[in-house]
C-alpha cells in the first residue's frame, strides 16, 4: 500500500478488494471500487487537476464535495464532471480541459503574467476597435474562454424521464437534521420524501471519526440513524440525487442520473445543512490547500491522505477539532493558526496534550510553492482583524487545510422567497421568514453541536407534521415550543487577510480577485447585484458557493455599507449544475396520425408535417397524381381537417352571428362556404358549415385554426346563455375527399345513395353508408372536380381507404397527396386562409366581398368591415401566371422599378397548364387581368402577368357536373 | 360488386401496434381488439404483480353537454351506462360497453326531449382512445407522464380530472379492478397511437406489460369485477 492509501476503517465507502483501472491525461491510474476519480488522482500523487478560467493557473481538490470548479474535467466525452464526486468506472478516460498543449504545461499560462492587460470587466472595453476587427477577436476569445466542450459526435444513448411525485412532506437532505426530522414526521404518521445529494445517509457525521458527544463516533451515530430511517415505512429515501430548484407552490426540482423529478410537496423541510468557503490570501489557489471538510472527506470516506504535514487555518472550534481529526489520520499538524484571541475548548486542550499549541491571533498570509503548497506563511491579526507587520513567520508544510468559512446552505430556500438576515456573531446570512409550509432544520437554521441538530431537525419535523392535521394535542403543544440550543462557540468572522497586491482569488470559477472587486466597486459598481453582473462573481460553475460571502464582504467594506445593508444577490435555480438534456425530459413528441396513416406508410409516401400531423405529401409524382384526379379519380386522405359538431337551438341564429355570410337560411341538407373573421374584419378562417338539422350544424375549419376556431367559439359562448354547445370531433372522423369526373362511378359503386346530381347536387349532403360503413357525404370540391367529401367513423379506416382502392382499380384510381391539391386548388384560385392571407388581411382585399353581407344587422367584423368598405382598396390578392419556366419562391417581392411592391403567397408549376402559376399581394393598380407583374426571385426578375379568374374550369362546370 | 357484401371492421389507433406485438385477436362486433400478446398467463401475472396496459378504446362514450345535464344524469338508470365521468358542471362523459353506445344515446335524446333543461349528446365512441392501466405500479406510470396527482388517498375510486399526459391533453378515471388499481387514460384517437407508445416507454423499466381479453379473463377468474371493455 503506497503512503498515500491509509489502512481500512469502517467509516471509509472503498472496497480494496476490487480494484480499477482508468486513465487520466492518456496516463493509467489505479483506484478501488468506491473510490471517485477526485480521491484516486491525489492517491496516485497527481494535484493539478485543472486549469483556471482565465488565467490558466493550476488547480487541485479543494472542496472535494462538488461544489468548486477545481477538479472539472472531461470524463468519458462528458465535459465538466466534477471529479471528486464522480465514482470511478473501470476502463473510465479522465480528461484536463482548458488547457493547451498539456496540463503540466500550459501556454495560456502566460496570461498570468499578463494580468494587468486583463483587468475586470475587459471585455466592455477591449477588442472593440476597429471595428472590423471584431470577428476575428470573437473568434480568438470564444476559442480561449468557456470550459469543457461538448463532443457533438458522440450520440447520446442516455434515455432521459420526468417523473412527478405527490408528497405530503419532503426533507431536504440526509444528515443528522434530515434524518431526524424525517423520522419525527414519519412516527407520527406522515408519509416523507427524503432527499440526499450523497451516496449514504449521515451528511457531515460521516466523516468524522471523533465523537461529538456522548461518547459514540460521529460516523457511527449517522450509521445508526440511516439505519432507523430504512426501517421506517413511511420513509421513501431517494438515494444520491440533486435538489437543485424549489419553486413555487412547493415543487422541487430533483435531478437524479438521468432523471428529472419533480415533487409536490405539502411541506418541506430544509435540512441542508452548511458548507465551507475559502479565505482569501496571497496564491489561495494553490494545489495543497484544502477547506477542512474536503480533507475529511478524503481521508475518512475514501481513505486517502493527500500529504504529510498541514497548517490547519480556523476561525472557531471546527478547526481545532479537524486538527485533532489530521492527528488521528498520521498527518503531522505544523500549526493551528487561530483567528481568534483564545478558545477555551476541549480541543483546544487535547491538542494541548498532543503537543499542538494553536496559535491564536493569528492566520494564513500567503502559500507558497511551485505547483503545490510547499509552505505557508502565517501572519497575526490585530484586533480589527489587519495584519501585524513583521509578525510573519513561514511554515514548510505541503498541507494548507482551511475551516475559516462556513455559511448555511440555505440557497434552495432562498430560491423560494425566504429572505435571508445577517447574523454578525455566525459571520452568516441566514434564512428568516420562512414562506408557509416550509421548515428549515438543523445547521441551515444557524444550530451548532450535534445534540442541538438533532432536537432542531426533530423539532422542524414535529412542527410539518402537526401542521398536516398528523399528532396529538401533546404534539401540538409541543410544536409550539421551541428547542433548547446549546451555546454557540465564539466565531471571528474572516474574509481577506491581506492587502497586499498579489492575486487572491474571490472567485475560482472566473478568476475574480480582490482586486477586481475594489476596482468594479470603484467603477461605480457598487451594489452587489451591479457587481455581480460587472465582475461575473459568484456567475460560474459553483454559483457562488465559494465567493458570494466574500464578494458580500468586500462589496461592504469597499461601500463602507455593512453586509446587512449590502444584501446577498439573488438565487436562482439551479442552484447544483444540471445537465440539459434532464432539463428537457424524454422525446415526448406527439404526432397526431389519420386513421389510414399506417396504409399511406405501406404506400412510401413522403410525408409533411402540419403541427403535428403527419400528412402524405406526394405518393408518386405530381405530374401523375393532378392527372388523375382532372381525368380519372383520385382519393386525398383530409382527416386533419378540423370537424365541429354544433348543436342546440340557438345554434343557428350564433353561427349567423359568428359569420359575415349567412348560416340562419341555410336549408337542411345543404352546404355553404363559410369565412370566419376576427372583430377587426381580419379573415381567420375558412372551411364549409352543413346543416344536419334544425339545431345541428357540422361545420369544417382549417388544419392549423382548428383549435383557435374552438377556443373563439368557446369564448364567445362564454359571454352569455345561449343553447349551443361545441364538441371537437376531428378525432372522431376519418375523412376521404374523392375527386374527379369518375368519382360518382365509384361511389355508386360502394353506396345504395342515389348520387345524382339531381338528389345530391353541389353543396348538398347525403347521409348513408358507404362500403357498409356509416357515413356523411359532403358534395364539394376544393381541387376544382366533381367530387365528395366521406366523413365516416375513424375506426373504420383502415377498411374504407384500402375498399376504396380496390373499387377503383379499374377506374385508375390514385391517391393524391397535399402536393398535388395544392396545385388543383391553386389552378381554380382557391385562398388558404393564413396561407395566403395574413394578419392584415380582410374579405374586400381578398376578393371575397362575396362572403360579406353588410346588410346583415350584426355579426362578428362588421362595424371594421363597414369602415373598410368605405375606404379605397389599396392592394388585392390576384392570380398570375409567369412568363417563364421558373416558379417563385412563397414570399418573395413583386417589384416596380426594383422597389417592392406586393409579394408572392402561393406558385406551383400545373402540369396541366404547362406554366407556374401562383397567387400574389399587388397593389390595387396592377390588380387588374392582363397587368403585368415583376417577381424577384433570387437575383432573377421573372415577368409575370395578373390573371383574375380561375386558370382551370371558371364556369364551375366540371365541380357541378 | 353489391353493398351487402361489405364485411366493415373497425380497428382502435394503435391496431398497427398492437399488430406488430404479435398479438392475436378477438372480435367484439365489428371491433378488432387484442386478445392476447403471445402468453396470455404471463400478462396477467405481469400486471397482476407490476402494470398491465390493455386497449379498451372500444367502450362507448357519450359526451352530455348543457345546463340540463345534471338532471338527466340523476335520471339515468340505463344498464348498458357503465361509468359516468363529470367533467365539468354541465359536462359529462357516460362509458357504456362496446356497441351499447347507440342504444344508450337513444335513450338518453328521449330523457333530454322531457323538461330536463337544454342537453345536448354527441356519440364520440371514435374520438377518444381509451387504455387501461392495470396494477400496483399504474401509478408509478402516471407519474411518468403526467403531473396530475394520482395518489389513490388523494384521487379516489371513480375520480376522473382533465391533464395533460405526455404533452397531449387527456382524462383520467379511476376504477380499481378489485384489488388492483386501475385507472381508464382517454385522449383523442388522433394521437391514440402515440399515447400508446409513451405509455409503454415509460413504463418499460417498471414491467409494463401490454395485455389482451384473454389476460383479461384470467385476471376476472381471480376476481370477478368486471372492466369496461369486458
Amino acid at each position: 500500500m503506497s503512503d498515500t492509501r491509509l489502512p481500512r476503517h469502517t467509516s471509509q465507502c472503498v472496497d480494496r478488494s476490487k480494484p480499477l483501472k482508468f486513465t487520466f491525461d492518456g496516463r493509467a491510474v489505479e483506484a478501488y471500487e468506491g473510490e471517485t476519480i477526485g480521491a484516486a488522482l491525489c492517491a496516485a500523487g497527481i494535484t493539478t487537476l485543472s486549469r483556471s478560467f482565465k488565467y490558466h493557473r493550476r488547480r487541485g481538490l479543494l472542496c472535494v464535495s462538488g461544489r468548486c470548479p477545481n477538479c472539472l474535467m472531461t470524463v468519458d466525452g462528458v465535459p465538466n464532471v466534477r471529479a471528486c464526486v464522480e465514482p470511478v468506472r473501470q476502463g473510465a478516460v479522465a480528461r484536463s480541459q482548458h488547457a493547451w498543449p498539456s496540463l503540466e504545461r500550459d501556454v495560456q499560462a502566460v496570461f498570468d503574467r499578463f494580468d494587468h492587460l486583463l483587468p475586470v470587466g475587459f471585455y466592455y472595453k477591449t477588442f472593440m476597435r476597429p471595428k472590423w476587427l471584431w470577428p476575428h477577436y470573437e473568434t480568438v476569445l470564444r476559442h480561449l474562454a468557456g470550459l469543457g466542450r461538448i463532443d457533438i459526435g458522440i450520440e447520446s444513448h442516455e434515455h432521459t424521464e420526468v417523473v412527478h411525485l405527490h408528497t405530503p412532506l419532503a426533507v431536504v437532505g440526509g444528515g443528522p437534521a434530515g434524518m431526524s426530522a424525517a423520522l419525527q414526521a414519519a412516527r407520527l404518521g406522515v408519509e416523507v420524501i427524503l432527499i440526499d445529494d450523497q451516496p449514504k445517509l449521515g451528511g457531515h457525521l460521516r466523516w468524522h471519526l471523533l465523537p461529538s458527544e456522548g461518547g459514540t463516533p460521529d460516523h457511527e451515530q449517522a450509521e445508526r440513524l440511516a439505519a432507523e430511517v430504512r426501517e421506517e415505512p413511511r420513509i421513501r429515501h431517494l438515494e444520491n440525487p440533486q435538489a437543485f430548484g424549489f419553486y413555487e407552490g412547493n415543487l422541487l426540482g430533483v435531478a437524479h442520473r438521468d432523471r428529472l423529478i419533480r415533487i409536490r410537496a405539502e411541506r418541506v423541510i430544509a435540512a441542508t445543512g452548511g458548507f465551507e468557503h475559502p479565505l482569501i490570501f496571497q496564491n489561495n489557489d494553490l494545489p495543497g490547500t484544502f477547506l477542512a471538510t474536503g480533507i475529511l472527506r478524503l481521508i475518512r470516506l475514501y481513505g486517502v491522505r493527500p500529504g504529510k504535514r498541514a497548517v490547519v487555518a480556523a476561525n472557531d472550534d471546527r478547526g481545532l477539532r479537524v486538527a485533532r481529526e489530521l492527528l488521528a489520520a498520521g498527518i503531522e499538524v505544523a500549526a493551528v493558526a487561530d483567528a481568534r484571541p483564545a478558545a477555551d475548548s476541549e480541543h483546544a486542550a487535547a491538542l494541548g496534550e498532543a503537543g499542538v499549541m494553536p496559535l491564536f491571533g493569528c492566520t494564513v498570509l500567503e502559500a507558497r510553492g511551485r505547483g503545490r503548497v510547499d509552505a505557508v506563511r502565517l501572519v497575526r491579526l490585530d484586533d480589527s482583524a489587519r495584519p501585524i507587520a513583521g509578525s510573519e513567520r513561514e511554515i514548510a508544510v505541503d498541507l494548507l487545510v482551511l475551516a475559516t468559512g462556513w455559511e448555511p446552505n440555505a440557497g434552495l430556500l432562498a430560491q423560494n422567497g425566504c429572505a435571508l438576515r445577517y447574523r454578525e456573531d455566525l459571520g452568516a446570512f441566514l434564512p428568516s421568514e420562512l414562506p408557509e409550509g416550509v421548515f428549515a432544520g438543523g445547521e441551515v437554521a444557524g444550530i451548532r453541536g450535534l445534540g442541538s441538530i438533532l432536537r432542531h431537525g426533530e423539532h422542524a419535523g414535529l412542527r410539518a407534521a402537526v401542521s398536516l392535521g398528523a399528532g396529538s394535542a401533546a404534539d401540538r403543544t409541543a410544536a409550539g415550543v421551541e428547542p433548547e440550543s446549546e451555546p454557540q462557540g465564539l466565531v471571528r468572522p474572516l474574509v481577506a487577510v491581506s492587502q497586499e497586491k498579489s492575486k487572491q482569488f474571490v472567485c475560482l470559477c472566473e478568476d475574480v480577485s480582490t482586486k477586481d472587486i475594489r476596482t468594479a466597486v470603484g467603477e461605480g459598481f457598487d451594489h452587489i447585484q451591479t457587481l455581480k453582473r460587472y465582475s461575473t462573481v459568484t456567475m460560474g460553475p459553483c454559483q457562488g458557493k465559494m465567493c458570494h460571502h466574500a464578494a458580500v464582504s468586500l462589496c461592504a467594506d469597499a461601500t463602507g455599507k455593512g453586509f446587512a445593508t449590502t444584501g446577498t444577490t439573488t438565487a436562482r435555480p439551479p442552484s447544483t449544475p444540471v445537465p440539459l438534456g434532464i432539463l428537457a425530459g424524454p422525446a415526448h413528441d406527439p404526432i397526431r396520425r389519420t386513421p389510414f396513416h399506417h396504409q399511406h406508410e405501406d404506400a412510401k409516401a413522403t410525408w409533411m408535417d402540419m403541427g403535428a400531423w403527419k400528412r402524405p405529401l406526394l405518393y408518386s409524382s405530381v405530374e401523375e397524381e393532378c392527372r388523375a384526379v382532372h381525368e380519372r379519380v383520385g382519393i386525398i386522405d383530409v382527416s386533419p381537417l378540423g370537424k365541429l359538431d354544433i348543436q342546440g337551438g340557438d345554434a343557428a341564429a350564433f353561427l349567423e352571428w359568428i359569420h359575415p355570410n349567412r348560416i340562419a337560411n341555410l336549408k337542411q341538407g345543404r352546404i355553404r362556404y363559410r369565412l370566419m373573421l376576427d372583430d377587426s374584419g381580419i379573415i381567420m378562417d375558412d372551411g364549409t358549415i352543413a346543416r344536419l338539422g334544425d339545431d345541428h350544424f357540422f361545420v369544417t375549419t382549417g388544419t392549423g385554426a382548428l383549435e383557435g376556431v374552438e377556443q373563439w367559439l368557446e369564448w364567445w359562448l362564454a359571454t352569455g346563455q345561449r343553447c349551443t354547445h361545441v364538441t371537437n370531433v376531428t378525432a372522431a372522423f376519418g375523412a376521404i375527399n374523392v375527386a374527379g369526373p369518375r368519382s360518382r362511378e365509384l361511389l355508386v359503386r360502394l353506396t345504395e345513395l342515389d348520387l345524382s346530381n339531381q338528389a345530391v347536387p353541389y353543396l348538398a349532403t347525403a347521409s348513408g353508408t358507404v362500403a357498409g360503413v356509416p357515413a356523411l357525404l359532403l358534395r364539394i370540391g376544393f381541387v376544382g372536380e366533381l367530387g365528395y367529401e366521406i366523413h365516416f367513423p375513424a375506426e373504420y379506416g383502415e377498411y374504407l381507404w384500402s375498399t376504396l382502392l380496390e373499387a377503383g382499380r379499374d377506374l385508375g384510381i390514385q391517391p393524391f397527396g397535399v402536393e398535388a391539391q395544392r396545385v388543383l386548388r391553386l389552378e381554380k384560385l382557391h385562398i388558404i386562409p393564413n396561407h395566403d392571407t395574413d394578419a392584415l388581411s380582410n374579405p374586400f382585399e381578398a376578393n371575397m366581398s362575396w362572403a360579406v353581407k353588410l346588410d346583415k344587422p350584426d355579426f362578428i367584423g362588421r362595424a371594421a368591415l363597414a369602415r373598410q368598405a368605405a375606404s379605397p382598396v389599396r392592394q388585392r390578392l390576384v392570380g398570375f401566371e409567369l412568363n417563364g419556366a421558373t416558379v417563385p419562391k412563397e414570399g418573395e417581392a413583386v417589384v416596380v422599378d426594383g422597389a417592392p411592391v406586393g409579394r408572392v403567397s402561393s406558385a406551383k408549376w400545373s402540369p396541366l397548364l404547362q406554366r407556374a402559376i401562383g397567387m400574389a399581394w399587388v397593389p390595387v393598380d396592377l390588380a387588374a387581368a392582363g397587368k403585368q407583374l415583376h417577381i424577384q426571385s433570387g437575383k432573377q426578375t421573372l415577368g409575370a402577368r395578373v390573371v383574375i379568374e380561375p386558370f382551370y374550369d371558371p364556369a364551375g362546370e366540371r365541380l357541378k357536373s | 360488386m353489391t353493398t351487402t357484401a361489405f364485411r366493415p371492421y373497425k380497428v382502435t389507433a394503435a391496431y398497427r401496434v398492437h399488430r406488430a406485438r404479435s398479438a392475436t385477436w378477438a372480435e367484439i362486433g365489428p371491433w378488432r381488439v387484442a386478445d392476447s400478446f403471445g402468453d396470455a398467463t404471463r400478462e396477467a401475472s405481469c400486471t397482476r404483480q407490476a402494470v398491465g396496459l390493455q386497449d379498451v378504446s372500444p367502450i362507448g362514450k357519450l359526451d352530455l353537454k348543457g345546463a340540463g345535464t345534471g338532471g338527466v344524469l340523476a335520471r339515468v338508470n340505463d344498464g348498458t351506462i357503465t361509468a359516468t365521468l363529470s367533467i365539468k358542471p354541465g359536462h359529462a362523459l357516460l362509458l357504456t360497453e362496446p356497441g351499447r353506445e347507440a342504444g344508450a344515446h337513444e335513450t338518453l335524446l328521449g330523457m333530454a326531449g322531457t323538461p330536463a333543461g337544454c342537453v345536448h349528446i354527441t356519440d364520440v365512441t371514435s374520438a377518444l382512445s381509451a387504455y387501461c392501466l392495470v396494477g400496483p405500479l399504474a401509478v408509478d406510470v402516471l407519474n411518468r407522464l403526467t403531473s396530475l396527482d394520482v395518489r389513490r388517498d388523494r384521487f379516489a375510486q371513480h375520480c376522473c380530472a382533465p391533464c395533460s399526459l405526455g404533452h397531449v391533453h387527456a382524462t383520467v378515471y379511476r376504477d380499481d379492478w378489485g384489488a388492483l388499481p386501475a385507472y381508464l387514460v382517454l385522449v383523442g384517437r388522433d394521437v391514440g397511437e402515440y399515447v400508446w407508445t409513451a405509455m409503454e416507454a415509460a413504463g418499460s423499466a417498471l414491467g409494463l406489460t401490454p395485455f389482451g381479453m384473454a389476460a383479461e379473463r384470467l385476471l376476472r377468474a381471480v376476481d370477478p369485477r368486471l372492466s369496461p371493455v369486458s
